[in-house]
């Protein structure tokens, strides 16, 4: 997928967040997201993931403090909108990341060709030069003789 | 502990006033708590459809950012790739089509001009190794590689034609 036809992507650019997490709380996380199979089990992701997490339900139940009557439909399009968003980002995440992989193999092989094919040209500019020299000596000699 | 979290994401947080401490307790207390199997389109009665429709919204959202900081912190590299694959296409479209040919049809030329010099002289009485020694065998390079290389219409004269595949011939009696 070229960087065109890619959807609208936030800037890479990232910040670190500093949680105070004891260790064994962090175990009992990693042990409950197992269990469940949805959340994320190595740790950069289940942190990243939790704190998401958190913050859409506390984004969903200000939602319902503000709007007590259409807060249902209200966060029926929400989950609407969000999962659409993120069925397409994954299908072109995995358009990107397979072209990625097809790249990163072309270039292994064509850099070897381009080395290989380098060496040859070389190889007859060095003869080119050497023949046009003969071929100089060659010239001068039947001028001469 | 440490983790990190695309900018904008942290922005946002920011913006809707929500603290990062406070979101991390509040998915951490979800976590296996929550129902985690709803179809949207198959949420329960009023009674059952906010808890519901709520681990379905926390779920996705969390979901989507996850997605999007892997892809975003990874596209400059798929553009890196890109970039760099579309320059050594090039490269190793001039190298065939321009730089190769030329050089493997000068050298034809020199090895001609060279031969008729040395049929010259010896028509003279003159001996060609006596005035220039010839190039050793090894410093005369092989240009079968360059000349197959060659795009199809600069082929030198007598060249075959490409050998069709097999199944195509047997296909085409």
């Amino acid at each position: 997928m070229s960087s065109n036809s890619r959807p609208e992507l936030p800037s890479p650019e990232t910040s670190t967040l500093v949680l105070d997490l004891p260790a064994h709380e962090l175990d009992d996380l990693r042990e409950r997201a197992r269990a469940e199979g949805v959340a994320p089990e190595d740790d950069a992701h289940l942190l990243r993931y939790l704190v998401h997490l958190g913050a859409a339900y506390l984004r969903a139940e200000r939602l319902r403090a503000e709007l007590s009557e259409d807060a249902d439909e209200t966060l029926y399009g929400w989950a609407d909108a969000t999962r659409c968003t993120r069925s397409a980002l994954r299908f072109a995440y995995g358009e990107a990341a397979r072209t990625y992989g097809m790249d990163t193999r072309a270039i292994v092989a064509e850099a070897r060709f381009v080395a290989s094919f380098t060496r040859i040209v070389e190889a007859m500019e060095d003869e080119a030069a050497a023949r046009r020299e003969r071929i100089r000596a060659l010239e001068e000699a039947l001028v001469g003789g | 502990m440490e983790v990190e979290v695309l900018a904008r994401d942290l922005d946002e947080l920011a913006d809707a006033g929500i603290d990062a401490a406070e979101a991390l307790a509040r998915g951490a207390g979800a976590i296996g708590r929550r129902r985690v199997d709803g179809r949207l389109d198959a949420v329960g009665g009023p009674a059952d459809r906010w808890p519901a429709l709520l681990d379905l919204y926390a779920e996705a959202e969390a979901d989507l950012r996850l997605v999007r900081f892997d892809f975003a912190t990874r596209a400059p590299s798929f553009d890196e790739a890109a970039l760099r694959h579309r320059e050594l296409t090039r490269t190793v479209r001039s190298l065939r089509t321009t730089r190769s040919p030329a050089l493997a049809a000068e050298l034809l030329q020199l090895r001609a001009r060279e031969e008729t010099l040395e049929r010259e002289l010896r028509a003279r009485g003159l001996d060609p190794r006596d005035v220039a020694p010839p190039l050793p065998p090894e410093r005369t390079t092989d240009l079968t590689y360059a000349l197959l290389h060659l795009p199809r219409g600069m082929q030198p004269a007598g060249t075959p034609p490409p050998q069709q595949p097999r199944g195509l011939r047997r296909w085409r009696r």
